[in-house]
């Protein structure tokens, strides 16, 4: 069963931050964590998981090779864009960031993200 | 009295294997500066010599090279080589003109990213696989422009270097 995504739900992104790198020396992560793949010139959708819905340990998968870093769904919604649970069988929690994810639109959500310290 | 190319450079090198020298696509230097042998020594000389955070970036470019398909297991593709090249080159001129190189990523789309950072003010070209750009300059995460790297590429000197 679908959940509504609340406003004030934060978003998990993994980001991997080994080689490459995508976390910067300041700990803020480049754009393109929040890049999504183009399949045959059209963007797919954003995966992230529902902080609520879910743990660290399970949203991560990989500790050795990824960082989890959280949005609000407000600030999703606040730039244009929207989410939307997405559940599957082996991930009640995830969700799709949609809309157009531009770059300065992925700079935006880049730069609103905050790192969340698990497992360090 | 114009240095002369011996007094410029102790070792003579291979000017075959060097990226292209002056890339009009980026250039704001007079063309008739460009056209005097001296200065493109001096452009030689200046290559043979980047900056230890050029060098750096250059080096993590070279090792995006290694990307296999998945890399991110979100699906990305390995970064193109033409965007590296084209890249390489970008930074070899940036350095030139003193940009605050900070940090430098692959797409999950075969691109990849240059990110220059001074105070407040961010700047970010990209390098995509089919040989376009794109600069976007902002401040205070607020964005600023959105374009081309060579049709912005004076607009991305002012903005950083002022």
């Amino acid at each position: 069963m679908k959940e509504i995504v609340r406003d004030d739900d934060n978003l998990l992104r993994r980001v991997i931050f080994t080689s490459p790198n995508y976390v910067k020396p300041d700990q803020s992560v480049t754009s393109f964590a929040f890049q999504p793949r183009r399949i045959n010139n059209v963007p797919e959708m954003l995966s992230v998981d529902i902080e609520r819905l879910t743990n660290y340990e399970a949203s991560i998968a990989d500790r050795f090779n990824y960082r989890l870093y959280a949005i609000p769904a407000r600030t999703v919604r606040e730039i244009g864009l929207d989410c939307e649970h997405d559940p599957l069988l082996e991930n009640y929690a995830h969700a799709l960031i949609t809309g157009e994810i531009s770059k300065a639109r992925s700079r935006q959500l880049a730069s609103s993200a905050r790192r969340i310290h698990y497992p360090d | 009295m114009p240095a002369s190319n011996s007094l410029m450079l102790d070792i003579d090198p291979d000017v075959s294997t060097l990226p292209r020298i002056v890339d009009e696509r980026y250039s704001v230097t007079d063309r008739n500066t460009i056209a005097n042998t001296t200065s493109i020594s001096i452009v030689v000389f200046s290559y043979m010599t980047l900056t230890t955070a050029a060098k750096d970036i250059v080096s993590k470019i070279n090792h995006f090279k290694t990307l296999k398909e998945n890399w991110d297991s979100y699906g990305a593709l390995p970064t193109s080589a033409d965007a590296i090249n084209e890249a390489i080159s970008f930074v070899r001129m940036a350095d030139r003109n003193l940009l605050p190189f900070y940090f430098t990523a692959p797409g999950p789309n075969g691109e990849l990213v240059i990110e220059f950072r001074r105070g407040h003010k961010e700047a970010a070209a990209y390098f995509n696989p089919d040989n376009t750009t794109e600069l976007i300059l902002s401040e205070n995460n607020q964005t600023i422009l959105e374009g081309s790297v060579e049709e912005n590429y004076k607009d991305l000197l002012q903005f950083i270097n002022a």
